[in-house]
């Protein structure tokens, strides 16, 4: 099970990030669908794809706790969960190929866009508070995430079909 | 329904508005694909953090000053807890997060200004030791022969920008972007605001400015443009520039250009402004309103314009007249992928990118109701371009798809230097017992001469072609090909056999081998020296002679110019070719540009640095 469980997590959290923006309530519900997996592991059918299951598990999850949800704007609609969930099995796994080719492009982020990228991720600033930080608008901020973002991916890409 | 990646965006970091979370739900529902995507784009969000978090846990392990233990690993586990638990805190209740935050910020800083002030006291007492060396020296030695000062690029603005005058926009982004105020070159760091009565040039690159109302004005090198005191206008006195106004706040944006005003009614539009000749406006979306200058109140009837409407003044007579969509300027709607921007600014004569959706035309980005590329048999785009889309030819039978401009690029007359650049991908290793053994990626043909040749050495073309390694056992006779000394199986090759000048055979080859599974960039010079090939960035082959192809020449892509010819006039004498209908490409090709000049080894690495991601500082600082 642990096996299984170790394989397939990045997945589950991601489907569990995707409807939950907050990432430590996301976090939370991981370790909760963590420890039903690990209960209800003599009940899983091994004809039926691990993640399918588990992500019905984390799905019931989610519904669980929407009423915990105050802190975030956004709340998904039933069908938008539903349709995450219905796509969530079919993730590709998180390889080595896909860590150290991240590993590697953030190694080459640098200056500003270095700076944006853990003030919002290893202080989880919004880009107000990054804005006031590195003196720049936030509207400047918000364009330089998602230019730093889409520049990793990018990289991710051509290193990982370099490597394939 | 295309990806919402504003909507994206902001839904990761927390803050997307009541209309972005509706979009965003939309566009998920609305495909399977599209809530694959959004999955994989939050995947890549949580593994970034995740990695950089470890990073910062595995730094803080390893900067205590005791070798890790198990009691130390607890210890930051326990203080990563802390961290976790004050950021839960300070997201319910800010102020006090924010007082922490700042608390240990103020104690830094404190500290750190000790530092330099330490520093300065002593650097201070250095400098003084030194400069009164160097006093020293010049009195008894002379002074320095170089009176010419270094120069710096001063940072804008500087201490001569008026502070009094209101702020009236920001600068939101830029691609490439090189400023000059006051005809001296500055920088314009992202995110500065913009006070009313400066005036900026853009001399290389992209740029988009945001008014206080929220009008975005994308601006084209070179252009020069002046903010007003109103919060939602701008003065266009040169060059082009694309209005958006996407909020009700920002309606009624106003482009002040030489003889005309056009005002935003919500929309997009383009503005092309030349205080010689005149200005013209195209509306791509929604409508504004044309109307005269106040220096010029009754020079026309004011007018609205709807989608795909375009006036011109001009600047003699200022009346606004019609003008086709097609007479209009070509204006650049988004800021483009800095590859693009670079190509752009390297004024290419035809620029082929395979970003259109429909139809059997490829149009060009430099004009694009000339140079247009047909589609020849089932070619189709695809996604997975070096930038956007790109062309797809999977030729594996007959009749062979391929791309061609029938009539001659205007641009592409006699020339003493020429540049070919484009991007190929294939799986194929073209062999000479296979049914298509030669990949031909562009040919160069003069359409006047048709098949009327009876040696391919005459033919008055330049192909560039993946080639095989048949020819060095058997050349063919027809060919008439001596193989260089240096020559590889599998190597890229180009494509004529005669030289203008001397009458020898000659080819150049690439010295690598051409690679399968991957994009490569492929760069063919002629200069006043020669020819010269360059592979990914690098020189791969060089001679010293003149191709035979001078002169108006049309464009083939994905099919050599030689078999074609033959099948367009079936009546007329065979060229001995053989293998007529064998040159094929089963492959990609993408981002084809042809240039009227000879690119330089610099130009040809950043190309290749800002399409490969190698170049991603200058792609995202």
């Amino acid at each position: 099970m642990t096996e299984l469980w170790y394989a397939h997590q990045p997945a589950i959290s991601a489907y569990l990030y995707a409807a939950v923006p907050n990432f430590h309530d996301a976090e939370d519900l991981t370790q909760q669908v963590a420890v039903a997996v690990a209960r209800d592991f003599d009940k899983y059918d091994p004809d039926t794809p691990f993640l399918r299951w588990a992500i019905v598990i984390a799905r019931n999850r989610v519904l669980n706790h929407r009423r915990s949800f105050a802190m975030s704007k956004i709340v998904f609609s039933q069908d938008t969960l539903d349709a995450l969930a219905d796509a969530a099995p079919d993730q590709q796994p998180i390889t080595t190929a896909y860590k150290a080719a991240l590993d590697n492009c953030l190694d080459q982020i640098q200056n500003k866009s270095r700076q944006a990228l853990k003030l919002r991720y290893e202080e989880d600033l919004r880009t107000k508070e990054i804005a006031t930080r590195l003196s720049m608008t936030a509207n400047a901020v918000s364009v330089l995430l998602h230019r730093t973002r889409a520049a990793l991916a990018e990289c991710m890409k051509k290193k990982i079909d370099s490597e394939t | 329904m295309t990806r919402p990646t504003d909507e994206i965006d902001a839904y990761l970091d927390g803050e997307p508005t009541p209309e972005q979370a509706r979009a965003l739900q939309d566009w998920i529902q609305a495909d399977k694909a599209n809530a694959r995507a959004f999955l994989a784009a939050v995947r890549l969000h949580q593994q970034i953090g995740s990695q950089l978090r470890k990073d910062r846990f595995d730094q803080a392990l390893r900067s205590t000053d005791q070798p890790a233990t198990t009691k130390d690993g607890d210890a930051a586990i326990q203080a990563l807890a802390e961290l976790t638990r004050l950021n839960e805190e300070g997201l319910q209740s800010p102020v006090n997060f924010t007082t922490w935050r700042e608390e240990k910020a103020n104690k830094a800083a404190a500290e750190h200004r000790k530092v330099l002030l330490t520093r300065t006291l002593v650097g201070g007492a250095i400098a003084a030791v030194m400069l009164l060396g160097v006093v020293l020296a010049i009195v008894l030695l002379g002074g320095p022969d170089n009176d010419q000062p270094i120069v710096e690029t001063p940072v804008w603005p500087d201490e001569t920008t008026p502070t009094t005058l209101p702020v009236v926009a920001t600068l939101t982004d830029a691609v490439g972007a090189q400023w000059r105020s006051d005809d001296k070159p500055v920088q314009l760091p992202m995110g500065v605001q913009l006070v009313a009565h400066e005036r900026l040039t853009l001399t290389h690159g992209f740029a988009e400015i945001t008014t206080l109302r929220g009008a975005k004005a994308l601006l084209q090198a070179p252009c020069t443009f002046e903010l007003t005191d109103h919060d939602n206008a701008i003065r266009l006195h040169s060059g082009k520039m694309v209005g958006k106004c996407e909020t009700p706040s920002s309606k009624g944006f106003v482009v002040h250009a030489p003889g005309m005003d056009v005002v935003d009614l919500g929309t997009e539009f383009g503005v092309a402004a030349d205080a010689q000749s005149g200005s013209t406006v195209l509306v791509m979306d929604g409508s504004v309103r044309a109307q005269p200058t106040e220096q010029s109140p009754r020079a026309f009837e004011p007018v609205v314009l709807e989608t795909s409407q375009a006036r011109r003044v001009k600047a003699e007579t200022g009346s606004l007249e019609m003008i086709a969509v097609t007479e209009a300027p070509v204006f650049q709607a988004d800021l483009p992928h800095p590859y693009v921007a670079s190509v752009l600014e390297a004024k290419p004569v035809a620029y082929w990118r395979f970003e259109n959706d429909t139809g059997q035309i490829i149009k060009s980005e430099i004009q694009p109701d000339r140079d247009q590329l047909t589609v020849i048999g089932n070619a189709q785009l695809t996604e997975d371009g070096v930038v956007g889309k790109a062309a797809l030819l999977t030729n594996q039978a007959e009749p062979y798809a391929y791309f061609e401009t029938r009539e001659s690029i205007a641009a592409l007359g006699a020339l003493d230097e020429y540049t070919i650049e484009l991007w190929y991908f294939t799986n194929e290793r073209y062999e000479v017992d296979k049914d298509n053994s030669v990949g031909t990626l562009l040919s160069l043909y003069d359409p006047e001469q048709g098949n009327q040749f009876s040696d391919a050495s005459d033919a008055k073309l330049l192909s560039l072609e993946l080639g095989n390694d048949f020819w060095v056992d058997k050349p063919a006779k027809w060919w008439g090909v001596h193989r260089p000394p240096n020559w590889r199986e599998h190597a890229i090759r180009c494509f004529p056999l005669r030289d203008l000048q001397s009458a020898e055979k000659q080819e150049i080859y690439s010295t690598k081998q051409y690679l399968i599974g991957r994009w490569q960039h492929l760069v063919f010079v002629k200069s006043t020296d020669g020819v010269t090939l360059y592979l990914d960035g690098e020189p791969v082959d060089q001679a010293g002679y003149t191709p035979r192809m001078l002169g108006p020449a049309a464009v083939r892509l994905g099919r050599s110019a030689l078999d074609v010819v033959q099948e367009t006039d079936p009546d007329a004498a065979k060229t001995p070719l053989g293998h007529g209908h064998q040159r094929a490409l089963r492959g990609r090709l993408d981002e084809v540009a042809l240039y009227a000049k000879a690119l330089d080894p610099e130009q040809i690495k950043k190309h290749h640095a800002l399409a490969t991601g190698e170049a991603l500082k200058d792609l995202i600082d």
